[in-house]
Formats: structure tokens, sequence, C-alpha cells
């Protein structure tokens, strides 16, 4: 299983968002790090297949980021994302999976399923519109999942989560890097810091430092060194 | 293709679970419902010295047509019509029986049918006397006559003859006004010498009511659509849920397709729910009888040689076929505008924008384009514009052509909005 990312640009108007930032991914959890207007979110869009880079290509195991067979190995937690309010949490996650082209004894068993890892059986068949902001976080993460993504890709997927919750997620994720690529972003360091098989820094749309991390290290020392040299 | 349907159930739940399209629809609906009805309740007659509602003068027009059914209107009909009117005048009895029929069938400026304009109540009969059947007992064939001949003296005294020439000189009018070429009233007169005269009278007032309010029914549609199909696309990007659907499998072509034929789904669902409201409610009021009459007993002006029912099919058809315009279309700019008040502006906007302005029969090209738009076509006038378009040599009439312009612009919008879709 390898990601590889070559000489990816994307430019809005004036601002160059991501400069040429080349990486090769396989298996494992990768904590990308990087201040407000870095282009974190725009570099995993366009990695999702949100954004058309500019120029450059992505791909998996050879398929372009393009076509559907990528796709159907992706899954995606963005920063700032909205539901359908009208939904139920099952009718969301059960349209999410006839999207990611699941059957619908699949969807139905794969939605359940995750209800529970993500603690809303409860609640599952409430409208969106009466779910807390935590709710709708791990809803979030729930669609995310519904596909056993190869490629797992999460901007901030954190927010709006409470501490236990947030223990409940790490330990989560720490299993699924072991089968996929997981690209988390996250503003939180602690977040990453021992989960995280290499760290990424973005700054001003370039990539400033990548390499494997030492669980032992102060990643919030660092990060700030080396942001600010 | 399975996924397509799977999606499209759900995008058909997001448009349905949305509370405006219910309220919106079931509005539509109970005007659709109550217009025909309005028309009756609204007004009122004087007639013979008492006071008529419009519903009790149609009930007993009715009662007289469906007695006249089957007569053709030829001089034997038309003595009888005028004796009948003559035997009126006699006794003086202000005739302003004729009135109402008038107003509602052939939208001339309401006139009173009698010899001498004057009111006075010297010389009529007493009320008890009135038999209100009796004196309008020719009523329907008197109010389809003064459809073409607008001078009621003339309609008193015309005889089989010189009516249907009549009815050609209005025709060859029209004609003129539409500055046909030879070609079109070749065609035009080829299509006349195959409708059999004299025509045989038939009660038609239920499918001509449906005639008549195309207009309005078409006007609500387009509302309709707008408001509930505006958002279709652009909420997503609204919602910020655009993110989540782009990136999954079947997120972009299916999910486009999906989308589509949902909205479209909707389109031809209400058009169809509209239309049975108001013809529903239009033959509750005035019965079904005449569906297989000469179209031209309820539009006399009209040359195509088909029966009623065949043009309410017709009309049934185009109205549907402009329903999936309309989604399309709305569709098309909630994913260009990415913003549905937008698209409910404009549409909304073009709506009154072509309620407004027309473009005078002069500017031949102009006008014939004008008049092929979707809010146009659907009015009962267009049911007898003689304007063709040539294809290759074949003339089509505005409906076949409006047909193959809107499938035309359906498929590029589809297109178009894929492009931008996928972008």
């Amino acid at each position: 299983m390898e990601l590889i990312v070559d000489r990816i640009s994307k430019q809005y108007q004036n601002k160059i968002a991501v400069d040429r930032i080349s990486l090769k991914f396989t298996r494992g959890i990768y904590g990308l790090l990087g201040a407000n207007g870095a282009g974190k979110t725009t570099f995993m869009r366009m990695i999702c297949g949100v954004l058309k880079p500019d120029g450059g290509t992505i791909t998996m195991d050879g398929m372009d980021v393009s076509v559907e067979e990528y796709r159907a190995g992706l899954g995606y937690l963005p920063q700032d994302f909205g539901y359908y309010p009208e939904f139920t949490g099952m009718d969301f996650l059960l349209y999410m999976a006839v999207l990611k082209g699941m059957t619908k004894p699949q969807a139905k068993r794969r939605a359940n399923e995750l209800l529970e890892l993500v603690a809303l059986t409860e609640t599952a068949r409430k409208k969106i519109k009466t779910y807390s902001g935590g709710m709708k976080q791990r809803l979030g993460i729930a669609q995310a999942l519904l596909n056993r993504p190869r490629l797992l890709v999460l901007d901030e997927p954190t927010a709006g989560l409470d501490p236990k919750e947030r223990v409940r997620f790490r330990n989560m994720i720490q299993e699924l890097g072991k089968e996929s690529i997981v690209l988390l972003s996250t503003h939180i360091v602690s977040d990453i810091e021992h989960i995280a098989d290499r760290i990424i820094m973005m700054e001003e749309g370039k990539l400033i430092y990548q390499g494997k991390w030492d669980d032992g290290m102060n990643l919030e020392e660092f990060y700030l060194g080396t942001i600010n040299k | 293709m399975h996924r397509i349907y799977a999606l499209y159930g759900f995008e058909l739940k997001k448009i349905l679970m949305r509370k405006i399209v219910w309220i919106t629809l079931g509005v539509m609906i109970a005007l659709n419902i109550w217009i025909p009805f309005a028309d009756l309740s609204s007004t009122g007659y004087w007639v013979d010295s008492k006071d008529y509602t419009g519903y009790e003068l149609m009930t007993v027009d009715r009662d007289a047509a469906e007695k006249l059914s089957g007569k053709p209107i030829d001089d034997t009909l038309l003595s009888e019509m005028q004796e009948s009117y003559r035997n009126k005048d006699k006794y003086n009895n202000k005739e302003s029986v004729a009135v109402y029929d008038i107003n509602r069938s052939t939208g001339f400026e309401s006139s009173v049918v009698s010899a001498d304009d004057t009111e006075s109540d010297e010389g009529s009969i007493p009320e008890s006397k009135i038999d209100l059947n009796e004196s309008r007992r020719y009523t329907p064939v008197f109010t389809y006559i003064t459809k073409f001949i607008s001078d009621h003296e003339l309609a008193l005294s015309v005889n089989e003859e010189e009516l249907y020439q009549e009815r050609q000189r209005e025709i060859s009018q029209c004609w003129d006004d539409q500055l046909l070429t030879t070609d079109e009233i070749s065609y035009w007169e080829e299509k006349e010498r195959q409708i059999t005269t004299p025509l045989t009278y038939e009660y038609t007032e239920g499918w001509a009511d449906l005639f008549k309010h195309i207009c309005p029914l078409n006007y609500m549609l387009l509302l309709l659509i707008a408001m509930c199909l505006s958002g279709v696309f652009s909420t997503e990007y609204l919602r910020k849920t655009d993110q989540l659907i782009l990136c999954s499998r079947h997120g972009k072509r299916p999910l486009y397709l999906a989308k589509l034929l949902a909205g479209v789904t909707f389109g031809i669902v209400s058009a169809l729910l509209l239309f049975l409201a108001s013809a529903a409610s239009s033959l509750l009021i005035y019965g079904t009888d005449g569906f297989h009459a000469a179209l031209q007993l309820a539009l006399p002006l009209s040359s195509l040689p088909i029966r009623v029912g065949t043009a309410v099919l017709i009309l049934f058809a185009t109205f549907l076929a402009v329903s999936v315009l309309y989604s399309i279309v709305t569709m098309f700019l909630s994913e260009w505008l990415k913003n549905s008040v937008a698209v409910m502006a404009l549409l909304a906007g073009c709506m009154i924008f072509t309620m407004m302005i027309d473009i005078p029969y002069g500017y031949r090209m102009a006008s014939q384009l004008y008049d092929l738009l979707p809010t146009t076509l659907l009015i009962e006038w267009q049911l007898w514009d003689d304007r063709l378009v040539s294809v290759f040599g074949t003339y089509l009439t505005n409906f076949q052509a409006a047909w193959g312009i809107y499938l035309a612009v359906g498929v590029i919008l589809v297109s178009a909005g894929s492009r931008i879709y996928g972008k």
C-alpha cells in the first residue's frame, strides 16, 4: 500500500496554498502539523480528490486520485463540514455507505457497528439537528470509517470531543494505523505525539519537515523550534 | 445503475423532508382546486329581474348545453336560437342573459345583448312567468358563436354559410397578423379542409376550463419547482456536505445523475398533481362532456383537425415536458450559482418578465422564439398560434417545435451542469 504525492501545487489568486510538495506514504499514522493558513486543509483536500491540484500527481498503488477506485478506499473527515439536519444518524450513515459503494445489508451492519463504536446507538434514530457538537463529530468519524478505508484522512478530528472521547478516539486511530495509511492533522500536539509514526510539518504551503517520530521527544518544543527557524 | 437507484431514493428523501416543499405543494394544490370555483362563486348576475350566482347560471347553461349536444350547428339550430332570442326581445325582457357567458368564455368586453341598451322594467314579463331554463335554452350556442363573431346583431341574424365564412375570415385575419408565409397558409388550409362542417355542438366547458387555467397553473409550477429544487445542489455547498460526498466512491457522476433524476421526478409528480387538481376541479363543476368533440367547439379559431381530448392530452404532455425543463433549469442554476435564493430570484424574475413583456407579431422571428419559452407557450391562445417551424422541409407546430427545443436545451444544461459539478 503506497500513496505517492508528487510535486503537487495549488494556488488561490495571489496566494500559493501548497507549493510543490512531494511525499510517499506507506501503512502507518502521519501527523500533519502547521499553523493556521499553512496549507494543511488544501493539501488534505487534494489528497481526497475534493480539490484538483494545479500541478503534480497523487496516486495510490498506481491509481490516480481522480478515479473511482481511488475514492473507494478513502475515508475523509473534513475539519468543518455539515450534515443533513432532517436525517437521523442512521439515515446519514446509510446514505454515506451507499455513496461509498456498499450494499444495503453491508451498510446496515457496518453502520450499527460504528454507531456502537462512537457511542451513538441510543440516538441513532434521532434527527441530526438534535445532536450536540460532540455527537456530530463522532458521527463524522463514523462515516469516515464506513468503508474500512485504506487511506484515512482526518482534519482536526478531535475538535468538540471531551477528554474521555479523545482518548478513545486516539486508541481507535492507533488500531487503524496498523492496517491503513492515516493522515491526521491537528492543532493539539498531544493528540498525535504518542500515536504518530511520522510527523509532517507545513508552513506557508511548503513542507518544512518530515520524518520518523521518537516517542521520547517533546513534539511541541520540536514543532515550535522548527517553525520559528 | 442500482447504485444510482439507491442514491436516487436518498436524494428524493432530501427534497421531500423539507417542510417548505409540503407547505408550498399544499398551497398550490389548494389554489388549483379553488380557482375554477372562484370564477363562479365570486360573480353575481342580474338576469330577468333576479339575482343569480355564477354557479346557478352555469348549471342552467350546462343543462341547456347538454340538451343541445349532438345537434349540428347548421341553419336549423341557428334559426331556433335566433327565434328564441327574438322572442325574448319581443317581451322587452332586458337581455342580460348572455353577459355571463360572454365574459367567461370569450374574453370580449361585457356587453348587454339587447336591441336597446336602456334599462327599463316597463313591459317586463312578470317574474313568476320567467322560466330561466327556457330563456337560456339556446345561450350555449349563442355564446359559442360570439366567440368569433363579436357583432352580436350579426350573431342573431347569421346563417350557416355566413357563420363558417365568418370563422374563416377571423382565422385569415389571424394568419395575416401572424405574418404567415404562403407555405404556412397552405399547410393550415389543408388542415382546415380536414375539419367537417357544420360542426356538431358538444358541451366542452370542463375541458375548455383547463385550457383557460393552464397559464396560472404553469406559473404556479415554476414557482413550486423554483422553491423546492433550488437547493438540490446549492445546499450541499452551503452546508459543506459537498466535501464529504465528492470524495466518496459514487459522489461524482452517479450522485449527479441521482440528484437530477430525483429533481426531475419531483417536477413531474408536482406537475401531475397540479394538473390533476385543476382538472378534477373543472370537471367536477362542468362535467366531462365533450372529450371526443372537435377542438373547434372549445377553441373555434384553432385549425387543428383534432378532438378536444387529444388537445388536452397534448397540453398535458407539454405541461409535463415543461416541468422537466423547469426542473433541469432550476438544478443547473442551483449548481452554477450555488445559492438557492439567487436561483429563486432569477426564475421569479424571468416569470414576471414574460408575464409583462410581449413581442408583437410584427417581429416575426423574435416573437415566435419568445412565444416558445415555457412561460409563454402554455397560454390558451397559443393553441391557435399558426406560426410554424420548418425543419428540413417539414413543418412543426409551436408545440411540436417546443418539445424538440426543450429536449435540446435539457441535454445541453445537463451536460454543462455535469462539467461544473465535476470541477
